[in-house]
C-alpha cells in the first residue's frame, strides 16, 4: 500500500521523504557543459577563489571546486570573451590590470561572489599601484570591498594616458565600498573615460597628512575630460576631500555628502570644474549638500552647471531657496 | 541676448560664460541661462571646427591622441562630445565594440 492510501485508510504511517535530487551542478566536473556555467553562448563564468585549497592558476577556472588563484589569471584567460563573467571568492591581494580595448574582451564583469559590498575585500598588493586597473571597454565591476592605499587609487579607469588603447569608457561600477581605511588615497580615479556609470557606491575614510586625499578624482586627462559620466545614489563622508570629478553634460543624482563627518572634514566636497580641467553643462541634482553652499564652501561648478533641486541647509545663499532646494549652481 | 560670435578662444569665451552666469543666478533669470548656454554651445561649435573635422579623418586612437594634444586643457575640455564620436567610430571600426 502506498502511503496515500495509508493515510486515506486512517492507519499511522511514518513520514516518508522523497530521495533527494541533485540537479546538475553547471560548472562542476560531469556536467553536460565543458565550459560549465556559461552567461552566453560563448561566454564562460570564471571561479577565483584565492583561499580555496585547490585554486591553482592553471586549472581553467570553469569549475568552482578547482577554482583560479588570482583574478589576473582570469583576466588573461583564453576562455574569456564579451559578456563573460568573474567570479571572485576570498580575498584579492593582488593588483590587476585588464588588457586594452584593442587586445580585449570588452564587457566582461568582475563580480565579488560574497552578499555585500562588504566581501570579498579587495586589499590590492603594491601601495603605490592601482589594485584594479582598467583599459578595455564596458567592463562592469560589483560587490567588493576595495582597501585604500597610501600612494595609489583604489581604481583608476584609463583614457589613453597609459597607452591609446587603454580605454575604460562604458565601465560600470556599482555596490561597491571604498574604504579609505584613514590613509587611502582614492577611490576611483578618471583620466577622463565617457559613459562612465558610478551607482550606489559608498565612500569613507580617505586621509592622508597633506589633506590631499579623494573619495573620486578626475587626475590627467590627455585625450578628454569625462563626458556623460553617471554618479547616482553614492555616499561619501568622512574624507579629506570627496568628488573632484571634472567632466561636461554629465549627471550626479541621488548622492549624499558628508562634508563634515566623524573624523574627517571636506576641503573640497563637490566639484565638476577645475582650472585644469574645466567641466562645464552637469546637471547635478537630488543630494544632499550640507554646509556652505558656495564656492569657497568647496562646491565648484562648471561655468553653465545646473544644480538644481538639491537639499542645502545654507538657505542664507542667494542660490538656495527659504525651503532648502537649491535653484541655480553654487559661487 | 549673450553675443559670443566674436570670441576666438576658448578661454576667453569660457570667462566671459562665467560672468554672464553669475549675473543671471544674481538676477534670477532662468531665460538667460538658457541663452547663456545655448550661445556658449554655438560658439564653441564655431571656434573649433577645424579640429572637429581633423578629429573625423583619424582612423586610429594614437592619430586621436596626436591631434588633442596640440589643443590646450580647456579645449581638450569642450571637445568632449566630438572626441566621444571620433572614439567610438574608431573603437567600432578596429574592434566592433
Amino acid at each position: 500500500m502506498n502511503v496515500m492510501a495509508e493515510q486515506m485508510v486512517g492507519r499511522p504511517t511514518i513520514m516518508q521523504r522523497e530521495p533527494q535530487f541533485f540537479g546538475g551542478q553547471f560548472g562542476v566536473k560531469g556536467s553536460d557543459s565543458p565550459l560549465g556555467w556559461r552567461t552566453h553562448p560563448d561566454a564562460v563564468i570564471l571561479y577565483v577563489d584565492s583561499g580555496h585549497p585547490n585554486a591553482l592558476d592553471t586549472n581553467d577556472g570553469t569549475d568552482p571546486t578547482a577554482p583560479l588563484a588570482t583574478v589576473q589569471a582570469a583576466v588573461n584567460s583564453s576562455l574569456l570573451t564579451p559578456y563573460s563573467e568573474i567570479r571572485v571568492s576570498g580575498e584579492v591581494a593582488e593588483d590587476v590590470v585588464t588588457p586594452d580595448y584593442a587586445t580585449g574582451p570588452n564587457y566582461v564583469w568582475i563580480r565579488g561572489n560574497g552578499i555585500s559590498r562588504y566581501s570579498p575585500a579587495w586589499s590590492g598588493d603594491d601601495a603605490d599601484t592601482a589594485s584594479l586597473d582598467m583599459r578595455a571597454v564596458g567592463w562592469r565591476v560589483s560587490g567588493f570591498r576595495f582597501y585604500g592605499k597610501t600612494g595609489a587609487s583604489c581604481l583608476v579607469l584609463r583614457h589613453t594616458d597609459s597607452g591609446a588603447n587603454d580605454i575604460a569608457i562604458r565601465t560600470v561600477v556599482h555596490d561597491c565600498y571604498f574604504d579609505g581605511l584613514t590613509t587611502g588615497l582614492r577611490g576611483i580615479e578618471s583620466h577622463g573615460c565617457y559613459d562612465v556609470w558610478v551607482v550606489n557606491c559608498t565612500f569613507a575614510l580617505f586621509n592622508n597628512v597633506g589633506n590631499t586625499a579623494f573619495c573620486m578624482e578626475t587626475t590627467t586627462t590627455p585625450l578628454a575630460i569625462p563626458y556623460r559620466n553617471y554618479i547616482l545614489g553614492c555616499y561619501f563622508h568622512d574624507s579629506d576631500n570627496g568628488v573632484e570629478w571634472s567632466m561636461n553634460g554629465s549627471f550626479i543624482l541621488g548622492c549624499l555628502f558628508q562634508p563634515t563627518g566623524y573624523a574627517y572634514a571636506m576641503i573640497q566636497v563637490l566639484n565638476t570644474s577645475t582650472v585644469a580641467n574645466p567641466g562645464d553643462d552637469n546637471i547635478v541634482a537630488e543630494n544632499v549638500f550640507p554646509g556652505d553652499y558656495s564656492i569657497a564652501g568647496g562646491y565648484r561648478p562648471g561655468a553653465a552647471d545646473a544644480w538644481l533641486g538639491n537639499w542645502a541647509d545654507d538657505t542664507a545663499e542667494a542660490e538656495v531657496g527659504d525651503n532648502g532646494i537649491t535653484i541655480a549652481r553654487p559661487t | 541676448m549673450p553675443e559670443y560670435g566674436r570670441f576666438e578662444k576658448v578661454e576667453t569665451l569660457l570667462e566671459r560664460v562665467e560672468e554672464d552666469m553669475r549675473a543671471a543666478i544674481a538676477n534670477g533669470d532662468g531665460d538667460a541661462m538658457g541663452a547663456i548656454r545655448r550661445e556658449k554651445s554655438a560658439a564653441i561649435r564655431r571656434i573649433l571646427a577645424p579640429v572637429i573635422e581633423t578629429q573625423e579623418g583619424c582612423s586610429n586612437m594614437a592619430e586621436l591622441c596626436a591631434v588633442m594634444k596640440e589643443c590646450s586643457a580647456a579645449e581638450r575640455a569642450v571637445l568632449t562630445p566630438f572626441t566621444k564620436v571620433a572614439t567610438d567610430r574608431i573603437i567600432r571600426e578596429t574592434a566592433g565594440v
